[in-house]
């Protein structure tokens, strides 16, 4: 039997980003599949690619033996392709009998019209697809569920639901992104058996992406390693594991000149109310989405001056307690202290007043103004006069001499590494105490995130307060203060770098080995 | 599947319990609606007339907006053309309703596929924009037209059932009762079907609807078409009912109570937007109820009447909570 998938030479460029860039790979029937690699590797776009989401520049793909590189992709879907979606591709609102009917959409034999013209015939159709999905979510151990709204369900409950009408369909092929994501390991194993049960019983193929690799180790046959849109390496689960190219891209660069400075330790009591001391704390903040909590529990504190970085997998929650901090998403429950005085009441340009200053992901300038107009509105935006603006301006490109180069051009004719710098030195610009950082060194050359090194240098010598998102530890070697842990919504560690390398802690942020929950408290 | 032996009790008892209270339901509104000129004068049989007119329509666009979550900003002006279109039919050309009235939603039909158009190919904003113009068009310059004019001068004349002229309205109110109780059967079964699971994925995003193998464009297309149907079956009525047409009752104004009964109305069953519809159109009502009430809704309750209850639950557990 042909392969189920075949991907060809696949291209896809967004403007000078190459995504994806000549990606060949083949699915056979029956097999699992899994493409990892860290973030911005291209993952999400070959996803995006096979599904049928986004058109590749060039390259073919073909799915069971048809070629579908320009069909839609509900064309694809009749040809027995079935995807999940990584923030769950249910309607929140409908039940999960509801859902799973909707899924199978492409089973119901009557038109459009003949609900109205021939109900009798819809109602008879209706009735068997009812059994149907009736059958699959009983499958799901979700028989009395069924009629419950999917937003009264738990994450790893609405997960297991579309899991159901995955399976209702059927499918010659299953497309799965991110599965694990957001799931606590109650919920992931409960994936796992679910996925495992697919494939002994229905000899399912499946072609997932994933962060996770714990996860995606355990369930598949065949793993692809991909890095800056191209496959870095392919074997089986152990192959790949200790594939040495693997382990460096996820990490960085190898660790060759690393200072020897004395361990410090900086794990903060989470259960503390706020102190009287200076900086920020925060404390056992509950914080998400309806469907999706993102943080539970989660604690840590910045003392003035410190560079902590937070480092955890995707989806453990990182940006989410960023934008906490910030204000940009209200917390369910704990508390965010800012030099002794709770903040978490307050509004984000208050808190920016306040002195603590967001560099989000993704740099959100003026692509049209020059490098100057966007630094000097950010600091007028922050109410701060103009001597101060100059000065500050002045303090920016000394940080970052690249863009004093660069300050008559509009942003958006800078590269991206560039932007980056713009977006960071835009941040410095309401003249903070404290800048939050998320991943700013993502889709950074070495080069330049050698510079955003040496730019962190510069903001910590400032005294200014740093929080950044960030686990390579070259980039933060020597850098950082203190590395937070993030797993699954809460601080599970903190402690010195040199510490979190040791004991291998990033390594397993990607690599996705140890339970960090067993390492609370255990820091000694 | 060996989960499958973990839960193997069918549970469809709520299900169908649910749907029968609904249809139940259903059965009274109607037949208390049906002796409505029986009990009462002509003015109030008159009046509960022109909410089951509005109602129809809302019912339409009900479907677009709550189900597949697009917008018609213009959308009275696909009521008004197909009135004037029966106002003209039934009164210069003098055919029997028989044919004006599956004409004229025809003709609504057609209209909403046409300024749906865009659907195909785009969601959203640009969309809304077409619909808006369209409206405006329609108000501005479409009914300006000497064809439209004409039809608005002279009086639509009564409807003809065989040998019986129903002259006054409660003669002419079993005929508008069956109209509305059409749009009201066939939503309900569009809703027990396939289409409208299509549009509610629609309504979530395009990528869902995609995955679900949903052809978004023509289904986008269709929720517009079946919107203008029910407006244009609306348009027929008012004309009867009202026995004139005129430019006034379809400006602006009427298209964005449309939209505000079917936003109050909330997503979910067509009772809310009925519902909506009894508030703001039984008796002329200032025109800042219904602003109020979109207040409300979007600070309140999002999702309308509808969800009212959800949401007064949730308060309450809120408040017990803390």
């Amino acid at each position: 039997m042909s392969s189920i998938v075949e991907v060809d030479d696949l291209v896809k460029h967004f403007g000078g980003l190459h995504a994806v860039d000549g990606v060949t790979l083949a699915v056979e029937p029956g097999e699992t599949l899994a493409v990892i690699g860290p973030n911005g590797a291209g993952k999400t776009t070959l996803f995006n690619l096979i599904a049928g989401a986004e058109t590749p520049t060039s390259g073919r793909i073909r799915i069971r033996g048809t070629d579908v590189t320009d069909e839609a992709a509900y064309r694809r879907t009749a040809l027995g392709v079935t995807r999940s979606f990584q923030s769950l591709g249910l309607m929140p609102r409908e039940s999960v009998l509801t859902n799973v009917l909707a899924k199978l959409h492409g089973e119901a034999r009557y038109s459009v019209i003949d609900p109205i013209l021939r109900p009798w015939r819809v109602r008879r159709e209706e009735s068997r697809l009812r059994d149907l999905a009736r059958h699959w979510i009983e499958a799901v151990g979700l028989g009395d569920r069924a009629e419950s709204p999917v937003r009264d369900l738990s994450f790893g409950l609405a997960r297991r639901a579309e899991m159901a009408a995955i399976l209702a369909t059927n499918p010659a092929l299953v497309l799965l992104d991110e599965p694990s994501a957001g799931l606590t390991s109650e919920a992931t194993k409960d994936l796992l058996g679910l996925l495992e049960e697919m494939r002994a019983e229905h000899g399912t193929t499946i072609l997932l992406i994933g962060h996770d690799l714990g996860f995606v180790l355990q369930i598949a046959d065949r793993v692809i390693a991909m890095q800056s849109g191209t496959v870095l390496a392919e074997g089986t689960p152990e192959e790949i594991r200790d594939h040495p190219a693997v382990v460096e891209a996820y990490l960085g660069q190898p660790i060759a000149t690393r200072l020897r400075r004395p361990a410090k330790r900086a794990a903060p009591d989470p259960l503390a109310p706020p102190t009287a001391g200076f900086g920020l704390a925060v404390g056992n903040v509950h914080a998400g989405y309806t469907l999706a909590p993102v943080l539970s529990g989660a604690s840590l504190a910045v003392k003035p001056g410190e560079l902590a970085a937070i480092a955890g997998q995707n989806g453990a929650g990182k940006s989410t307690l960023l934008k906490v901090i910030h204000g940009q998403l209200g917390l369910a429950d704990g508390w965010v202290a800012w030099n002794g005085r709770r903040i978490e009441h307050l509004s984000t340009a208050d808190r920016v007043r306040l002195g603590i200053a967001h560099v989000p992901q993704g740099r959100l300038l003026f692509p049209d103004f020059t490098v100057e107009r966007n630094l000097l509105l950010a600091a007028q935006a922050s109410g701060v006069d103009i001597a101060r603006a100059v000065e500050l301006l002045a303090r920016g490109l000394d940080l970052f001499p690249r863009l004093e180069e660069r300050l008559t051009q509009p942003a958006g004719s800078l590269s991206g590494g560039e932007q980056q710098m713009l977006a960071l030195a835009r941040g410095l610009m309401s003249d903070p105490q404290m800048l939050l950082l998320d991943e700013v060194s993502q889709g950074l050359s070495p080069k330049m995130a050698g510079e955003l090194r040496t730019a962190l240098i510069g903001i910590k010598a400032l005294g200014i307060a740093v929080l950044v998102i960030e686990h390579r530890p070259w980039l933060l070697d020597g850098v950082a203060d203190t590395v937070h842990l993030l797993d699954r919504g809460s601080i599970t560690w903190s402690g010195s770098l040199d510490d979190a390398m040791r004991r291998g802690l990033l390594l397993d942020v990607h690599l996705g080995e140890a339970d960090h929950h067993d390492l609370v408290g255990s820091d000694a | 599947m060996t989960a499958l032996a973990r839960s193997a009790v069918t549970t469809s008892a709520p299900r169908a319990a649910r749907t029968g209270a609904a249809s139940a339901g259903w059965s009274l509104l109607f037949a208390g609606l049906a002796v409505v000129p029986l009990l009462t004068g002509e003015l109030t049989t008159y009046r509960v007339g022109l909410v089951l007119i509005q109602g129809t329509a809302a019912i339409g666009l009900h479907v677009l907006v709550n189900w597949s979550r697009q917008v018609s900003l213009g959308h009275a002006a696909l009521v008004a053309v197909p009135a004037f279109i029966a106002a003209s039919l039934s009164g210069e050309s003098d055919l029997p309703l028989a044919v004006v009235l599956p004409l004229a939603t025809a003709a609504g039909a057609a209209l909403g596929a046409l300024v749906g158009l865009p659907a195909l190919r785009v969601r959203a904003m640009q969309v809304a924009l077409v619909t808006l113009l369209a409206g405006v068009a329609v108000d501005r310059f479409a009914l300006a037209l000497p064809w439209f004019r004409r039809a608005s001068l002279s009086q639509v004349p009564s409807v003809q059932l065989g040998p019986w002229p129903l002259f006054t309205n409660r003669a002419l109110y079993p005929v508008l009762l069956v109209v509305f109780g059409a749009a009201v059967m066939f939503t309900r079964q569009l809703d027990q079907s396939k289409v409208a699971r299509a549009l509610k994925l629609l309504g979530s995003s395009d990528q869902l609807a995609q995955a679900a193998g949903v052809p978004t464009g023509r289904y986008a297309m269709f929720a517009y078409a079946y919107a203008g149907a029910l407006a244009g079956a609306a348009g027929a009525m008012h004309a009867y009912w009202v026995t004139r047409v005129g430019t006034a009752s379809f400006g602006l104004a009427a298209s964005l109570l449309l939209l505000t009964i079917v936003v109050v109305g909330g997503p979910g069953s067509i009772a809310g937007p009925l519902l909506a519809t009894v508030l703001f159109v039984s008796r002329d009502v200032p025109l800042w109820l219904p602003a109020l009430s979109l207040m409300a809704v979007i600070v309140v309750a999002p999702e309308g009447i509808n969800g009212l209850g959800r949401a007064l639950r949730r308060r309450v557990e809120n408040r017990r909570h803390r």
